[in-house]
């Protein structure tokens, strides 16, 4: 049986590129044909599950009809005036979504690196769509909920596997619309545009670091492992650099292509990743990087944490609140991904990260007259911003933990 | 009609694109065959692209050249080189160096089973170092490093689910990251592996859409980018006397040997000690105690290479290299495993019928045979140089091989060679 992950070679453009054409002309001429739209997202989900990944195939049903009713009663729970607003109906609403994520990230940990059978490619990304909705849900924002699109935003494909991350109300003001003639063309153009992007990234640039040089690297550092303490050496720093540009490329890439193909389809999924490596601080790198992702923490972790640490007055201090806030983020997104030590050290350094970069802009706000501010401190922020985040990545790599222990 | 001429013109340059791409991966083009002057390059060049592709190798066969497979040894382009003593003395063979650090048995095997049949009757030189018979057998991220997808393509096209070879090769390609990278491929693997040969539609794909694709790949790609050190060779080359005279390159072999060894008690070469040695000198000794080739996956691997050979008529030569004695009595390895190691590998050949073997395994005491620890040099390249040439020039008689599938089981792996009785020559 055929099966083709998302984007991973030339014939799944061409296959795209086919189903694409009748859905484009429709579009162009003011029609959403919602039933070919289902049908073809249906045959490219079926390409992702089938053969030999029939069971992640299930297991992903299973996931999207236990989801669905989640949200459906627990949004039944709080349109219906004869309920308050408990917090603990709530929290149990949030358990029961995040359960099968749970269970699938921590089955490696208990059961010696095999993955659990209820896993499948991109339950991570589901899951942050509907806790995301519950919290909205919740907040009152989400004023209507239908199975149908529920499910047209829950698998949206293009972004299935690794996102990016949108929010429902955002997605369903975009699948309820047909946008006018010009400006489709205008979306087709910049589809198109980032489609090639992402091409130049990920098959090209990503594979010269990643394939071509990263392996060398990697070979190196380790047969000069016993020669320097720590095994740091010359190739390591070589590995940390390569390694993170062939993250960059090859994430980003594939963001491109998702961001590009829900642009076909007059869907304007957010970016993922603007120019990263100018960030001129750690702050503004988050702001940068992996944004989907990043912007959910903000939003429905660290916000959440300030604001009800704030009302129960859990500190004096506002400094103390945000500083625990931005741990609580980095360790969840650290535990995120994955139980190994060297994701709960990146997520802790990040986390230390952003506390130190806020004293700093504190510091520096006291003292603006004393400070410069020219071309040669941002260029120099930015150079400082980007060796510590490379820094990050090669603990993120996990390649430490094969230098050091293997 | 405005906005009808805008969407023309954002999608042109898409489509053209894709119609460019169809065309080149799978229209029905052939690229001209690579000029001899890249084949001469790529003789030399030690390029895993060359490994990895098919055409050049292919278009090597065709000039003459013959296939020296090896590994790691064959970058040592001291003034003894096979490649620098052919282009110096012109004595009818002309090396064409397939191996790199890490490529054993499979991944040669998959090289070579690739070339078909214009591998038929055709001489080849098999250096076979007692290295890649390490009790784990290849690396996965080695053998990765020179996997090749057209090679995997051609296996499984000509695969024979009845033959424990092609069932054999199945599982070993599996046991790889590289192998189940493709869902497609990974999935005719199973195949193959479970007794099953491939349905109608597995062929059509791998024919029509697989096959088009890869070769293309390698026509378009695999002669970019290669290493040349045709120049390097030239420079190596100057010093040989005029006449090829084996006692006297003997003779001046071991002169640069010592020439170049002056800052260890190993013979060893100073470039080679500084870099890969000197900060580690101290930790090596001893460690080599327990070492063993004597167990592993590599000799039912290396029977995959016989298989072809076989298949196809070819007349092998196979070289089996020493250890530097010095080196071994300072890390504790033993002679006698590699003894051992000559034994079980020798009973494989010749009790299937090739011959043809230079065996070298007990010179590693000879001065200055081997250039650093493992790795063939000076003398050892002279003696080998010598035993290809005399190959290469007599006339081999019509071989007969009688191949035994014992040879891919456990049993045979696992095998303890003084259980092994020697075969007369």
């Amino acid at each position: 049986m055929l099966n083709i992950q998302p984007y991973q070679n030339p014939q799944y453009f061409l296959l795209l590129l086919l189903a694409f054409i009748p859905l484009v002309i429709g579009l162009y001429n003011g029609h959403r044909w919602r039933w070919y739209e289902s049908l073809i997202s249906l045959l490219f989900i079926f390409l992702i599950f089938d053969a030999d990944k029939t069971i992640q195939g299930f297991a992903l049903i299973g996931y999207t009809i236990t989801q669905a009713l989640i949200v459906k009663i627990y949004f039944h729970y709080r349109t219906n005036k004869r309920f308050n607003n408990n917090f603990w109906i709530f929290a149990v609403a949030i358990g029961l979504s995040i359960l099968q994520l749970v269970v699938v990230k921590l089955t490696p940990l208990l059961a010696n690196g095999k993955d659990s059978i209820i896993a499948f490619l991109g339950i991570s990304y589901l899951t942050f769509k509907t806790v995301g909705m519950i919290i909205e849900i919740r907040d009152g924002a989400i004023k209507e909920f239908s199975f149908i699109k529920f499910l047209q935003f829950l698998l949206f494909f293009p972004t299935i596997s690794s996102g990016p991350i949108d929010r429902y109300r955002r997605f369903i003001k975009d699948y309820d619309n047909v946008p006018d003639q010009s400006s489709y063309i205008g979306l087709i153009g910049q589809g198109v545009h980032y489609i090639f992007l992402g091409l130049l990234y990920k098959f090209i640039l990503g594979y010269l670091f990643g394939t071509l040089w990263l392996p060398e690297l990697e070979q190196m550092a380790m047969a000069q492992r016993h020669n320097h303490p720590f095994g740091i050496s010359l190739a390591l720093v070589g590995v940390m650099y390569c390694y993170s540009m062939y993250l960059f490329f090859d994430f980003a890439g594939y963001s491109l292509f998702a961001v590009g193909t829900s642009y076909l389809m007059g869907i304007k999924t957010p970016m993922n990743f603007n120019l990263p490596f100018i960030s001129q601080n750690i702050k503004d790198f988050w702001n940068r990087w992996h944004m989907t992702l990043s912007f959910w923490f903000r939003d429905y972790v660290y916000m959440r944490f300030v604001f009800w640490a704030l009302k129960k007055k859990l500190f004096k201090s506002r400094i103390t609140i945000a500083n625990l806030g931005y741990l609580l983020l980095f360790l969840l997104m650290g535990l995120w991904h994955g139980e190994y030590w060297y994701y709960i050290i990146y997520g802790l350094l990040h986390a230390g990260l952003m506390i130190g970069n806020d004293a700093w802009l504190r510091f520096k706000k006291k003292h603006q007259k004393y400070l410069p501010s020219n071309r040669f401190t941002k260029l120099s922020a930015i150079f400082l911003t980007f060796n510590i985040v490379c820094f990050s990545f090669l603990i993120f790599s996990g390649f430490l933990d094969t230098l050091w222990f293997k | 009609m405005l906005n009808f001429k805008k969407l023309l013109a954002v999608l042109a340059p898409a489509l053209t694109a894709a119609i460019l791409a169809i065309v080149v991966l799978y229209g029905p083009l052939r690229l001209t065959a690579p000029s001899s002057m890249t084949v001469q390059k790529a003789a030399t060049s030690l390029s895993p692209n060359i490994l990895r592709g098919n055409q050049i190798k292919k278009q090597a066969l065709d000039d003459g050249y013959t296939l020296v497979i090896g590994s790691s040894e064959l970058s040592r382009f001291d003034n003894f080189h096979p490649s620098v003593l052919t282009q110096k003395y012109q004595r009818g063979y002309q090396p064409f160096l397939l191996g790199s650090p890490g490529t054993q048995s499979l991944t040669h095997f998959f090289s070579l089973q690739a070339l078909g049949n214009d591998l038929d009757n055709k001489k080849v030189v098999v250096i076979l170092s007692p290295q890649w018979f390490d009790q784990k057998g290849v690396k996965p991220a080695m053998f990765d490093h020179y996997y090749s997808k057209q090679q995997a393509i051609y296996f499984l096209r000509h695969a024979n689910a009845n033959s424990m070879a092609s069932r054999y090769a199945a599982s070993r390609l599996l046991a790889m990251p590289s192998g189940s990278a493709d869902n497609n491929i990974k999935l005719d693997l199973e195949n193959i592996k479970k007794y099953q040969s491939l349905s109608t539609t597995q062929k059509l794909f791998l024919d029509k859409v697989s096959r088009p694709n890869a070769e293309h790949q390698d026509q378009l790609f695999s002669s970019l980018f290669l290493p040349d050190r045709r120049s390097e060779i030239v420079a190596q080359e100057k010093v040989l006397p005029a006449k090829y005279d084996y006692q006297k390159l003997q003779t001046m072999a071991t002169t640069l040997g010592k020439e170049h060894s002056t800052n260890n008690d190993f013979r060893i070469d100073d470039h080679f000690f500084d870099h890969q040695l000197k900060h580690s000198v101290g930790s090596l000794k001893g460690r080599q105690v327990g070492k063993s080739y004597e167990y592993g996956p590599e000799y039912a691997d290396f029977q995959l290479l016989l298989q072809v050979f076989k298949q196809h008529n070819v007349k092998p030569l196979f070289i089996i290299p020493p250890v530097n004695s010095q080196w071994m009595a300072y890390t504790g390895l033993r002679q006698s495993m590699l003894d051992n190691f000559n034994q079980k590998i020798t009973y494989q050949l010749r009790s299937q019928g090739f011959n043809q073997i230079a065996d070298f395994h007990k010179q590693g005491d000879v001065p200055y045979f081997m250039e650093d620890t493992i790795h063939l040099g000076w003398q050892g390249w002279v003696a080998t140089d010598r035993s290809i040439s005399r190959f290469s020039e007599q006339k081999i008689a019509q071989p007969h091989y009688r191949l035994n599938d014992y040879f891919y089981k456990s049993a045979w792996c696992n095998r303890n060679p003084q259980t092994i009785p020697t075969l007369s020559k």
